[in-house]
């Protein structure tokens, strides 16, 4: 889930934890939604063009 | 209101020529140049895909954004995620509040992109979180703002429950 440089200055990528704690997924499940974050972002990107197949020029 | 076009480009395998791509930046000194080609190259795999936000056709930075299904428990449903595997501002453009953005940084514009973003595939894919894993500490604040947490025991990867 991220790109990080490893000791041996080496990249590495990392993805999500494959396992979690019962804990760590009892936060994930307990999580509540941020509505108004998404609202929020949303509403700043609503000038935002999104164009998802431009030619590499 | 501004007359300022911003525009999101994708870049996948289908339409990514890396050398090209690379060029539409300014790096610093500082920049590691290995990672990001290193991002870039996955992109041409389709391991990520990124995501270009431009100012009148000035490229200002990119997020790289890949999907992750995981199942941490049988019998449960997998958790969808969408993870933001890499943020990246041109350097001109560091730091700096953009009018173009309502006086908003960069950075703060392309985790919004992001938000935005995973909420729109949300019609489509049944994705719950938006995920990071910050490469500097430094980065961290600009997702703890806006609503990310911390996973318990595992401070450095952050999660918005969509």
């Amino acid at each position: 889930m991220g790109y990080k440089m490893t000791e041996n200055k080496k990249v590495q990528r990392t993805t999500f934890p494959k396992k979690l704690t019962k804990e760590q997924i009892e936060q994930m499940d307990n999580a509540k939604s941020k509505t108004a974050t998404i609202s929020r972002a949303v509403a700043a990107t609503k000038r935002v063009k999104f164009s998802r197949l431009e030619k590499s020029v | 209101m501004s007359d300022y076009s911003i525009d999101v480009a994708a870049y996948s395998s289908k339409n990514i020529i890396p050398v090209n791509f690379y060029n539409k930046f300014e790096y610093s000194n500082k920049d590691n140049h290995d990672l990001i080609m290193q991002i870039i190259k996955d992109a041409t795999k389709d391991r990520t895909n990124l995501h270009v936000l431009s100012v009148d056709k000035q490229e200002y930075g990119f997020i790289s954004i890949s999907f992750q299904c995981r199942e941490f428990q049988k019998k449960q449903p997998s958790k969808k995620i969408l993870n933001i595997d890499y943020l990246f501002v041109s350097k001109p453009f560091r730091k700096k509040k953009i009018s173009a953005f309502e006086n908003r940084k960069t950075s703060e514009m392309l985790v919004d992109i992001a938000i935005s973003f995973a909420n729109e595939i949300r019609q489509y894919v049944p994705v719950e979180f938006l995920a990071a894993e910050p490469a500097h500490d430094r980065i961290a604040p600009i997702y703890l703002n806006v609503g990310f947490e911390q996973l318990i025991n595992k401070n450095d990867v952050l999660f918005l429950k969509l």
